[in-house]
This record gives structure tokens, sequence and C-alpha cells, in this order.
């Protein structure tokens, strides 16, 4: 919001030290005949050369409509108006239309984007090295053959090995943190001064969107380069950037220095994010504050702020009108009605109580124990069908779990957690090993015999549109387990059942009869849940039941379940790749690489003292959302990027990317080994130690 | 086992009924928001209103030879006036209306029927059973339409039951593979795992959740398929296997007619003119299905 | 990549085989008396009894079906009931006509209908798009016979300016050969044009759909160049996987228009078979309409192997 007094003529390009300035941006696309959907509402951002910034939002938020609008990447029927400025540029790009040569030479040449998804970004049917060559040559206008000297270079400086080959093959034959290096290394080879990062990182591994990051960091600097990451991951803009700009419903909320929006953040909704997110560091009991209610419709949005319906400090004149970024100082701007002091004094009247989580009650007794489970399929090829070998995708996982505790699962993708619960759920039958539900061995049940256990252990599923049969009643699949399993004698008791069951998880009962397309995203998961409770289990086993909601719904399903928990006394064995929220919510942590439990302890133990390499590397990955706390942590970085299940190392499976790797690690598989306090490990190192 | 409704949900049955109603409107409203779709409903009415009502619109029995005369121009007696026999041509084509209609719509029911059971069953068994069923749409696959029709025809005789027998063998097929793929699909969901965990048998699974949820474009794809249908019927009776004479159907009326192009050439161009009208009709029906059941099929946004 | 072209060799024969059994079990259940429609129907029963042995027709069908694929090989597929000549001798002289029309009327419409598909996805919403669309729309709902008669009419009996059957080989006689193919060619290829305009422009605008086209207009290159470029080769593969399907419509259709031109090709014999209840014929038509068929097939695999590279890695 650099200065709003210029005068906007022809001439004009930026303020000195700028290089993108853009005001007022508003982007709408047709939803019917009469009515539109504005997905940014007036938006202004700029950007000072050597910066790294962060557009942080829910999705829905508009944050990838602004990078693209700016780009004029927006198709029609969609239709931005504002002002684009960019350095060297002369008057306002949008002015140009988005074919023109200048729009284009913008593109690509002044500023580089690289997309969400790694794996639909690259032409599949050109060659990796055309596609770089072809965006050096537009906008440097070199020869093809200095093109390909000039990729090969830029390959190399983004990490990736025998440029000169990889440079000929198809983007099939590369990873997905291979091909986002790929897009990166396309968009800084024709020496762009602006790198805008729409989620760049966020459909890949914990620890590979931590190396791709601190890639984009580390060439920020060498390339000259300024950088926008856009992202809905508020730690993430918390490491890796310098100034934020927070966006609701279409607007910029809040902007200011990284260290400012997280120490004393202005606006009731960037306070709400910052409480409803879980973060590492939490201390075991903390309750997360959920925001209410669900996001704007970016149909009709109101003429006043975005966030009045959810807010906890909006008062009457909020609704007088849209009120302006204010200034506080020290480039930080905020748009509330309130100001600081009237926010702060009205804290203590409306920040309900943060409180502690729900008191567990954990016994000694053991409803589930996990013992040496072994999952492998078998690898086909030919014709014939010829078993070939086998994936190793569960080998010798063993825990235990106790009643009203929670035991999270953690690791990336191909660790095997799902397969995990997939075979306690026993979904799959395991080759080897038992699972003892109450001491009894059930993982090489019959069917029939099962059946009295399935209502003993449910599920939760991740996507809640996936798991609810689009055509029953939302109270259909909440009875389904009673009515499968008779577990409800007359129509009364069934109906009181599912009754009870939907204000347990919060739900009004009425909606009984409305299908799973009328629920938001949140509330689905509750059906989900509820269907979960239905018949009275011991156990439920989550499979990454909260990554597909935005973080202020997060908050609420997280707390529910913590509720359920000490209410019903339930044992959650939960399983995620987002360390934060199985942290949060475990008591217990196994921490799982590539088929094998690499170490298991205490929630608190294995953030304060990890043992494993590994567990070690996957922490640090994850950012915590304070800035100042974060850059105290240790960092310990990793090589490599998970490797295929069907490529386990023989030895130890993480040896190949851990530092400390000797050669017995290559040889030997080290065995899971107690280190006191209930933490266990498995690696030779922690005996030298 | 009380699915049913209860005290709680009657109390919203009105309720049901008119979101029920709503969804209707809706669909009506997604259909009819192109011109050119109402165009194809308006058609495909009036041919089904003419197929129905066929006794009371045709002036004459179709098969009644007049004495009026051979090859009549149009009159007011007989108003398309009458073909190679003498026989009043507007009660023929009236009258053909129904048995294309009907060939159209019986075969196809049938091949949905039987193609979507066969599809089912192919996912559901998976193994020997599936390698079969698939084995056996491929072998048609690789046997020309016309070709196949022609062999079951030498068979089984024309005739119509036998001509929509012939067309459903053909038919089923598309239905058995587009079935087995989209009972996959919804096979591979997470509801249908979670119904597994609860203990629902598999049999219970499949009419619950999958025969519901996979039927969708089976439905688009037959309301597509009734025009192929009558089109191949037409053929068939064109090239004299099909239909049998006296029975009056397009194809066979075009058949007989063709001797007299040169001297009475509306009685060739009517039953073409009308056959062209319900198949364009039934086509633009059925993209109309096609857009407000499935918009991701339309293949723009 | 060779053993997937093997695979597909293989699976191919496989196809064949089960096709010529189908065909053959189909025939044997068949209810006319092949001996007397060979032989007329004055074969005494003592006669009658030793070519029923010599025919071998006391052996059980397996037998039977071994012995016809063994003469098949030998490029013997039995005699007509009606011409009372080898089958293959009638085949061989029609087959020609239908694969000529067929393959020169797909080759035809693939690269229009490819064309208009292009202009009415790039030109989306404008007037070439929605003229060439409602064209197309139209053309791929009227029957080919009818066209057919249509144009029969007009050019023939009405104005008189085209031959209204027969058909001459190019290199027999090309004056005639044009004239006589035009209106046939013409009718045969519509269908085709018009599938192919309307499946080209659904699989472009798809492919313009995609994330790389963004990222590809993200780099600042021309509109036509990303069209040229990134679009237009990912729009056009799954259209050439419909080259064998194509040509099967064709061989189809040609039965139609070969009815209507009276031109002599399969399409008449298999009619007139049909009529005949020439068992063999129809049996021998079926088998080498779906050898065709199955080589169009594979041929199309082939094709997608050589423009879509992601196969060829698999």
């Amino acid at each position: 919001m650099s200065d709003n007094n210029v005068v906007l003529n022809e001439a004009y390009t930026v303020s000195e030290g700028n290089l993108v300035e853009a005001r007022n941006i508003v982007t709408t696309f047709p939803y019917d005949r009469e009515r539109k959907i504005t997905a940014v509402d007036g938006v202004s951002i700029h950007l000072k050369k050597g910066e790294i910034v962060g557009l942080v939002g829910e999705s829905g938020s508009g944050k990838s409509v602004t990078s693209m609008s700016i780009l004029q990447l927006i198709l029609p029927p969609g239709k931005v108006e504002g002002d684009v400025r960019i350095e060297n540029m002369k008057g306002n790009m949008l002015d140009y239309g988005m074919n023109s040569d200048e729009a284009r030479s913008v593109r690509g040449g002044k500023i580089g984007m690289i997309f969400q998804e790694p794996m639909t970004s690259l032409n599949p049917i050109l060659k990796v090295g055309f596609q770089i060559q072809e965006n050096i040559i537009t906008h440097l206008g070199v020869s093809p053959e200095e093109a390909k000297t000039l990729a090969i270079e830029m390959m190399t400086k983004v990490g990736i090995a025998n440029p000169e080959i990889r440079y000929n093959q198809y983007p099939a034959e590369f990873s997905g943190g291979m091909r986002q290096r790929i897009m990166i290394a396309m968009v800084l080879a024709a020496k762009p001064d602006v790198l805008i990062a729409d989620e760049a990182t966020t459909a890949l591994d914990v620890t590979t969107q931590a190396q791709i990051l601190e890639l984009i960091q580390s060439l920020a600097k060498t390339e000259d380069v300024s950088v926008i990451i856009v992202t809905h991951n508020l730690g993430l803009v918390a490491r890796y950037a310098d100034r934020i700009y927070v966006m609701y419903g279409g607007n910029i909320v809040e902007s200011g220095d990284k260290y400012t929006i997280f120490e004393t953040p202005g606006h009731p909704y960037t306070r709400g994010l910052l409480a409803a997110v879980p973060r590492l560091d939490d201390p075991k009991d903390r309750r997360l504050i959920p925001i209410e209610g669900l996001p704007p419709t970016p149909i009709n949005l109101p003429k006043y702020c975005k966030f009045y319906d959810r807010c906890k400090y909006r008062e009457d004149r909020c609704k007088d009108g849209m009120c302006e970024l204010r200034d506080e100082g020290n480039e930080h701007y905020v748009r509330c009605v309130l100001t600081k002091d009237e926010i702060e004094a009205k804290k203590a009247a409306v920040e309900t109580e943060s409180g502690t989580v729900p008191e567990k009650h954990i016994t000694d007794e053991v409803v589930l124990e996990v013992k040496d489970l072994q999952m492998f399929f078998p690898i086909l090829k030919g014709m014939m069908k010829r078993k070939i070998g086998e994936v190793h995708a569960v080998e010798d996982v063993s825990f235990k779990v106790h009643k009203g505790e929670t035991v999270g699962v953690v690791g990336e993708s191909g660790c095997g957690k799902t397969t995990l619960a997939k075979c306690i759920m026993r979904a799959l039958t395991p080759n080897g090993g038992e699972i003892l539900y109450k001491g009894q061995n059930i993982a090489h049940m019959k069917e029939k015999e099962l059946k009295q256990f399935r209502s003993k252990i449910t599920m939760i599923f991740q996507d809640p549109f996936s798991s609810l049969n689009p055509r029953q009643k939302a109270g259909d699949i909440v009875g389904e387990p009673l009515t499968i399993n008779h577990l409800t004698g007359s129509r009364a008791e069934y109906n009181a059942r599912i009754d009870e069951l939907f204000r347990l998880v919060g739900l009004d009962p009425q909606y009984r009869t409305r299908v799973p397309r009328e629920f938001s995203g949140g509330q689905r998961q509750r059906i989900g849940i509820a269907r979960a409770l239905a018949s009275n289990p011991d156990i439920i086993v989550c499979d990454e039941p909260v990554s597909a909601l935005d973080v202020s719904i997060q908050a609420q399903v997280i707390n529910l379940m913590e509720d359920l928990q000490s209410q019903l006394g339930l044992s959650y064995i939960f399983i995620a790749h987002d360390l934060s929220v199985v942290k949060h919510i475990s008591d217990r942590i196994v921490v799982m690489y590539l088929g094998r439990v690499v170490e298991t302890a205490p929630a608190e133990l294995l953030y304060d003292n990890p043992l494993h390499p590994y567990t070690k590397a996957l922490l640090s990955a994850v950012p915590i959302t304070d800035p100042k706390a974060d850059e105290q942590r240790e960092r310990v970085k990793l090589i490599g990027e998970v490797p295929s299940v069907m490529e386990r190392p023989s030895g130890c499976p993480f040896a190949d990317r851990c530092q400390y790797a000797t050669e017995r690690c290559h040889k030997e598989v080290p065995q899971l080994k107690d280190y006191g306090n209930g933490q266990q490990a498995a690696c030779f190192l922690c005996d030298e130690k | 086992m009380n699915t049913n409704p209860n005290p709680a949900v009657k109390k919203t049955a009105k309720q049901v009924l008119s979101e029920k109603l709503t969804a209707f409107r809706k669909f009506m409203r997604v259909m009819t928001s192109r011109k050119i779709v109402v165009v194809g409903i308006i058609g495909t009415l009036f041919f089904i209103l003419v197929a129905i009502f066929a006794p009371v619109i045709a002036t004459q029995d179709p098969n009644l030879i007049t004495t009026d005369g051979k090859l009549l121009p149009f009159s007011s007696a007989h108003w398309f006036g009458t073909d190679y026999l003498g026989r009043d041509l507007y009660s023929r084509l009236v009258y053909g209306t129904r048995v294309s209609i009907l060939t159209g719509v019986i075969s196809t029911l049938m091949a949905v029927v039987v193609g979507s059971f066969l599809g089912m069953l192919a996912a559901y068994c998976g193994g020997i059973v599936d390698k079969i069923l698939i084995g056996y749409c491929e072998v048609f696959n690789s046997i020309p339409g016309i070709a196949l029709s022609l062999t079951l025809i030498t068979l089984f005789g024309g005739g119509m039951m036998n001509m929509a027998f012939i067309l459903m063998v053909t038919g089923i097929p598309g239905f058995l593979r587009m079935m087995r793929a989209s009972s996959l699909t919804v096979m591979n969901s997470d509801y249908i795992l979670a119904a597994k965990l609860s203990g629902q048998s598999r049999l219970k699974q499949l009419y619950k959740h999958v025969f519901p949820n996979a039927i969708s474009p089976i439905i688009v794809m037959a309301t597509q398929h009734v025009g192929m249908t009558i089109m191949m019927e037409s053929g068939l009776s064109f090239l004299g296997v099909g239909i049998k004479i006296p029975t009056a159907s397009w194809g066979s009326i075009i058949n007989e007619a063709r001797p007299y192009l040169m001297v009475d050439p509306w009685y060739v161009l009517l039953p073409c003119i009308f056959l062209a009208l319900l198949i364009i009709s039934l086509n633009l029906l059925g993209d109309g299905i096609r857009d407000a059941l499935d918009p991701s099929l339309r293949g723009e946004v | 990549m060779g053993k997937y072209i093997l695979k597909r060799l293989l699976q191919m024969i496989v196809v064949m085989f089960l096709v010529s059994f189908l065909t053959y079990v189909l025939i044997g259940i068949m209810p006319r008396d092949p001996i007397y429609s060979l032989y007329g129907s004055d074969v005494t029963p003592a006669e009658y009894e030793v070519i029923y042995h010599r025919m071998g027709l006391d052996k059980p069908v397996i037998v039977r079906y071994f012995n016809w694929l063994v003469n098949f090989f030998k490029g013997d597929l039995g005699t007509s009931y009606a011409y009372h000549m080898p089958v293959m001798e009638i085949i061989g002289q029609k087959i020609g006509v239908t694969l000529y029309l067929s393959i020169v009327s797909t080759l035809i419409s693939f690269p229009l209908g490819m064309l208009f598909g292009i202009i009415t996805a790039v030109k989306r919403g404008k007037w070439q798009d929605t003229t060439l669309t409602l064209v197309a729309n139209i053309s791929a709902s009227i029957p080919g016979f009818v066209i057919a008669i249509a144009l029969l009419f007009l050019f023939c009996i009405n104005w008189k300016i085209l031959p209204s059957r027969g058909f001459t080989f190019p290199w027999e006689n090309f004056g005639d050969h044009i004239r006589q193919i035009i209106l046939p060619m013409f009718c045969l290829s519509l269908g085709g044009i018009a599938g192919i305009t309307r499946q080209t422009r659904s699989s472009m605008l798809e492919a313009m759909r995609q994330d790389y086209v963004r990222t590809a207009r993200s780099k600042g290159l021309q509109e036509n160049y990303i069209i040229s470029k990134h679009v237009l080769r990912n729009g056009l593969i799954p259209i050439i996987t419909l080259i064998g399907g194509r040509l099967a419509g064709m061989i189809g259709g040609s039965v139609f228009i070969e009815n209507v031109f009276s031109i002599p090709g399969m399409g008449t014999l298999m009619v007139n078979s049909v009529n005949q209840i020439d068992v063999p014929v129809i049996q021998a038509c079926v088998l080498m309409t779906s050898g065709c068929m199955c080589l169009a097939f594979f041929i199309t695999d082939m094709l997608y192997l050589a423009v879509d590279p992601r196969i060829s890695l698999k």
C-alpha cells in the first residue's frame, strides 16, 4: 500500500524500489445471468526489490486469483479490473490486454509463475528441455543452442543431476519434487525479476517442501529475484517470507512485516487464525480456538467487512461500509473498523478463555496391540501377471493403544501409514504379525468371525466428499452401522440414537434428511464422525481426518474429537502427514518411514528430544507459526527425496538420505530399542551418543 | 431394520417432496437453457405422441389396399398420397413412427438392463468372470455392427421383435463396458470402504451404494443410444432384411419406394424427412439430458 | 516397447480366433441344411449319407471348426450355396471395392474432421464455431442412406449430371471413377467428418483447459504458438484412437451406400447372402470385415505409440 496518492498517468511505472504495484484489483466471473462471483474484491499489493512476500489465506480467499490477475492469466469470461504497474513498463498493464506484446513480455519475462500441481503443470508430450528452452528463447531472444546451454546451467542450479540427459526426458520421468524443480528452472531461466510460487509445494511431502522452498529462498538471493509465496500454510510464510499479506473473502485484511503479523496481529481474522492453528511447540494441554461459521460465498458478497459474520469483535458500525486499510505504523496495515486499542479493550470480554483440552482418562488397559505387523503387495509383471517381487508396504510394525489414548502415526507418502490403517481395519489381511483387540487376534479372522469386531473398531476418512454416499441421506449414512449390525431394537430407539449422534457431533438433528451435497466440508466430516461413533466403538482409526479442511474448520473438528474422546473414553489412532496436528492431538507418536517404525515416543518427548535422524529432519521441516521461535530451532537438512517403496535400501530404510549413515546402516536393519521414558528408536547411532 | 421415515422425518415429508420438485425444476431449467434442446424436446414429444395415438391420428388401416389408385399425389383423401400398392402413405408413416420408436426404446431398455447387470457382475466378481465378460465385449467390438446384425438376422429372421432383440445384442457390450467402468470407480470410493468396514455384505453394498451412483452415465448413454438404434433399425429395414413387409416401418417404406424415386419422389423423401427429424430431435434431447445430468461430460465449461 | 507390440499382436490373434469360432458356431445352429443347399434338393438319401461323411458333418463341432480353420489357412472358405462357386473367389472380387471405399473415405474424413474440429475449438463461440457445429450435428444425425437417396434424387434423377450406379477403379478409367465415386464417397465421409469434427472439438477444448496450457501462457508465449505447440498434439492424440472404430463404421456404412448406388462390393454381397441364406458367404464376410477391424485397431495402437511418449515409457 505504498502511496495511494501518486498520479497514475500513462508515464508512471512504479515507485522507486518497487518491482510490482497492483492497485484495487477486482476480478469477477459470471455465475448466472444476473449474479457474478467476485473472487478478488479490490486488492492492492506491491513488491519491493529483493523481497519475499507471502500471500496467505484459506481456500476461496482469492489469493491465487490475485496473482493470476496481475499476470493477466484470467481467461474470459472472467474479468480483471484495476491497475497493475510493473517496473520499466509504461502505464497500466491491464490496459494492454492479455495477449499484447507488453503483457506477454511481462509474463515469463519479468514475472515467472510456478503452480500447485507439479504433475499436470508440465506438458506431458514435450521434453522438459524444450519447455525450458522455449521460455528462454521467447524472452531473451537467444539462439536455440545458447538457450540449451542456459537451460542446462539452470537445471544444474536447481539441483538436477545429469542435466544433459535429463534435458531430453519427458515430465513423466520425473518425481513430483523434481518436476517442481524443473518448473523453477524453467521460470528462472528467462531471468525474471519476480517469481510467484502459487501453492507450489502444497502437493509435496514435508521434507521435499522444505527443500524446494529453501531452494527458492537461496535462488532468490543468487539470481536476484523477488518472490511472492502464495499459500494457505501460515507456517511457511512465517519461515520463508519477509512481509505478509493476509487475505479473506477477496480482500487484504492485514499486511505487514512477518514479525509484526505473528506477534501482534491486528485483524480479528488473523488473530483467530493464529489461535486456530496447532503448533509444534504447543503445551500439551493447549485448546485450539476455532473460528466459528463458514467463509462467505463469493456470490453477492456483502459491501462491508467479509469477516463480520464470524467476527467476535463485531459491532453495528462494522456494517456501515467497507473500511480502508488503516496504517498502524511501521508498514503494518489493518482493515478493521475497530482500532488496536478498542480490540485490546474488548479482548477480555469476547475471547472465550482458551482453556485447556478436556481431561483425558487414559487407563492401563490395552485395547489394541499391533505386533510385528507385515503387509506385502505382490509386484506383477507381463501378460501372465507373473509375480516378480513384493512391495513391503508395512514391515514389523508394533505398538500398543491404551484405553482413552490417542496414538499418532506420522510419515510421508509411501511410509505405509494408510496401509497400516487398512490392516487394522481389516480392509486388508496382513501377511504376518498380530492385531490384538483386547487380547484377541483379529489379524487373520474370516469375515464372519470378524463381524462382531467391526462395530468396535471404526474409521474416519480423509475425504469428506468421497467418504459419504452422495445419494444417501445424512441420517441413513449415520444409521447404517446400526442397521447392519442390528444394534437398535425399535424404530423409536433407532431414531433417538441418530438424533443423539447428530447432537453429539454438533449437527442439528433436523438435517438428517439432507444429502451430503447440502453440507459444507466441515459438516460432512462431522457426519463421518457420527457414523464412526454410531456403533459405540472402543477405537476409531482416523486417516488424515482434517487434512482436507481449512485451518479454521480444522480446529473445530479437532476440538470435537478431543471432546468426544474425553466424554466417551475413546482411543484414537490418528494418522496424518501434518506433524503439528498429530503432535497436538496425540499422546504418543509413531514415526514411520518406508514401511518401518523408526521412532516412537510420547508426543512431548518426541518434540523435545527426537532421537532418530529422520524424526529430526521431519520436525525441522515443519515450521512454527512464530518466526522468532522458528529461527531458534535446529534445522536438519535432508538429501534426496522419499524413494519409492519399491526401491527400499537393504539396510536401514533411511540410510541413503541420512548424513550420519555408516557402512553398518547400509547392511543391517536397526531394530527398535528402548531409550527410557517410553521412547524407542531404530537407529544404530543412538547407542553411540 | 428401521431405515424408514420416522416422526421427525415425516414432518418434513412435504419438504422432501418439494425438494424433489425443486431438483426437477432445476434439471428442467438446465435442460431448457439452450433453445436448441427445447426444439429437441418438442420434436421428440411430437413423435412419441404420434406413436402413442397412431390409431387416432391415422386416417386408415396402414395395410389396407385401397382401390383409389397407386402412387397417387397429395389429396384430401390421402394426405400424402398412396404407395405402390395403393395404401394410404400418411397412415403408413404414422404407424411407422410406432414401429421405429418402439424398436428403439425396447431394444435400448433391454440392452441397458442386461448390459448394466453384466457390467456390475464383471465389476463385482472380478477375476475370471470379469475376464470372460471383457473378452466377450472385445470379440463383439471386433465385428462391425452391421455385419453382426446381418448374421443375427440370418439366424433369427427379421420382424419387429427379432429386430429389437438383435439390436439389443449389438448394444449390450457398450453398456456393459460403461457400467463396469463406472461401478469400479464407485467401488473404489471411501463410502464403499466405510460400508464394508461396518460389516455390510457385498451384495447389499452393490444395490445400496454402487448401483445408484453408477447408473447416471448409463442413463446419458441410453438416451443417445435410442437414436442410434432407430437409425440402425431403419437402415436394416431399408436393406430389406429388417422389419418385414407388410408392417410399416420408415426404413421399409423407403425401401419399397426406391424404384419409384423418378415417378413419385415424395413417396421416398417423406419417410426420409421423418426419420431425419426424429433422430435429430432425439440427439438434441440426449445432449440436453447429458448436460443437465453431468455438465462435465459436455466437453466445454 | 517391442513387448507391447508383441502383446497387442497376440491379443489380436486371440480375438480373431474367438470371432471365427463364434461365427462358426452361430452358423452351426443355422436351420438350413448345407447339403441340400449345395447339391440341390434332389439328392438321394444314399448320396446324402456319402456327402455327409465326406464333409465331416458327423464329427463334433470343435473338430469341424478345426477342419474349417485348416481349410481357411489353405485359402479355402467353402462353397457358396447361392452361386456354387468358391467363397474366396466371390469375396475376392468384392472386398477390394469395399475396402477402397472405406479406406479412402476414412482418409478423407480424418484430416477434414480434425481441421473443422480445430477451427470450431479455436473460434469457440464465434460464428465459425456455431455454423460448423450445427452442420456437424445435423449431418451426424441423418442416416447415410437417407442422404444418399436425397443426393441420388437431386444429382442423378433431377439434374442428371452424375451416373446413379456402378463402380470403376481409378486405374481402370479415372474419369468414370470420379463421376461414379463422388456421391458415394461424399455420403460415406459426411457422417465421419461430422463425428470427427465434434470429437476433435471437445478433445481440443479439453486440452486447452489443462494446467500446462496455463503454464505456457504464464511463460508469455504467443496464443497461436500455444495452440500449435502445446494444445494441438495433446488434443489430437485421443482422436487417433478413433481411426480403428471409424474404419469399422465406414465398412458398415458402405453396406448402405453400396446398396443405394448399386456398387458391387461386400455390402451388396452380404445383403444378398442374407436374403438367400448363403451361410458360407456370410461367414466369410464377417470374418473378413472383423479381420480388417482388428488390423485397424492394431494400427491405431501403433500410431498411438508413435505420437504419445507416455505410453512407451510404461
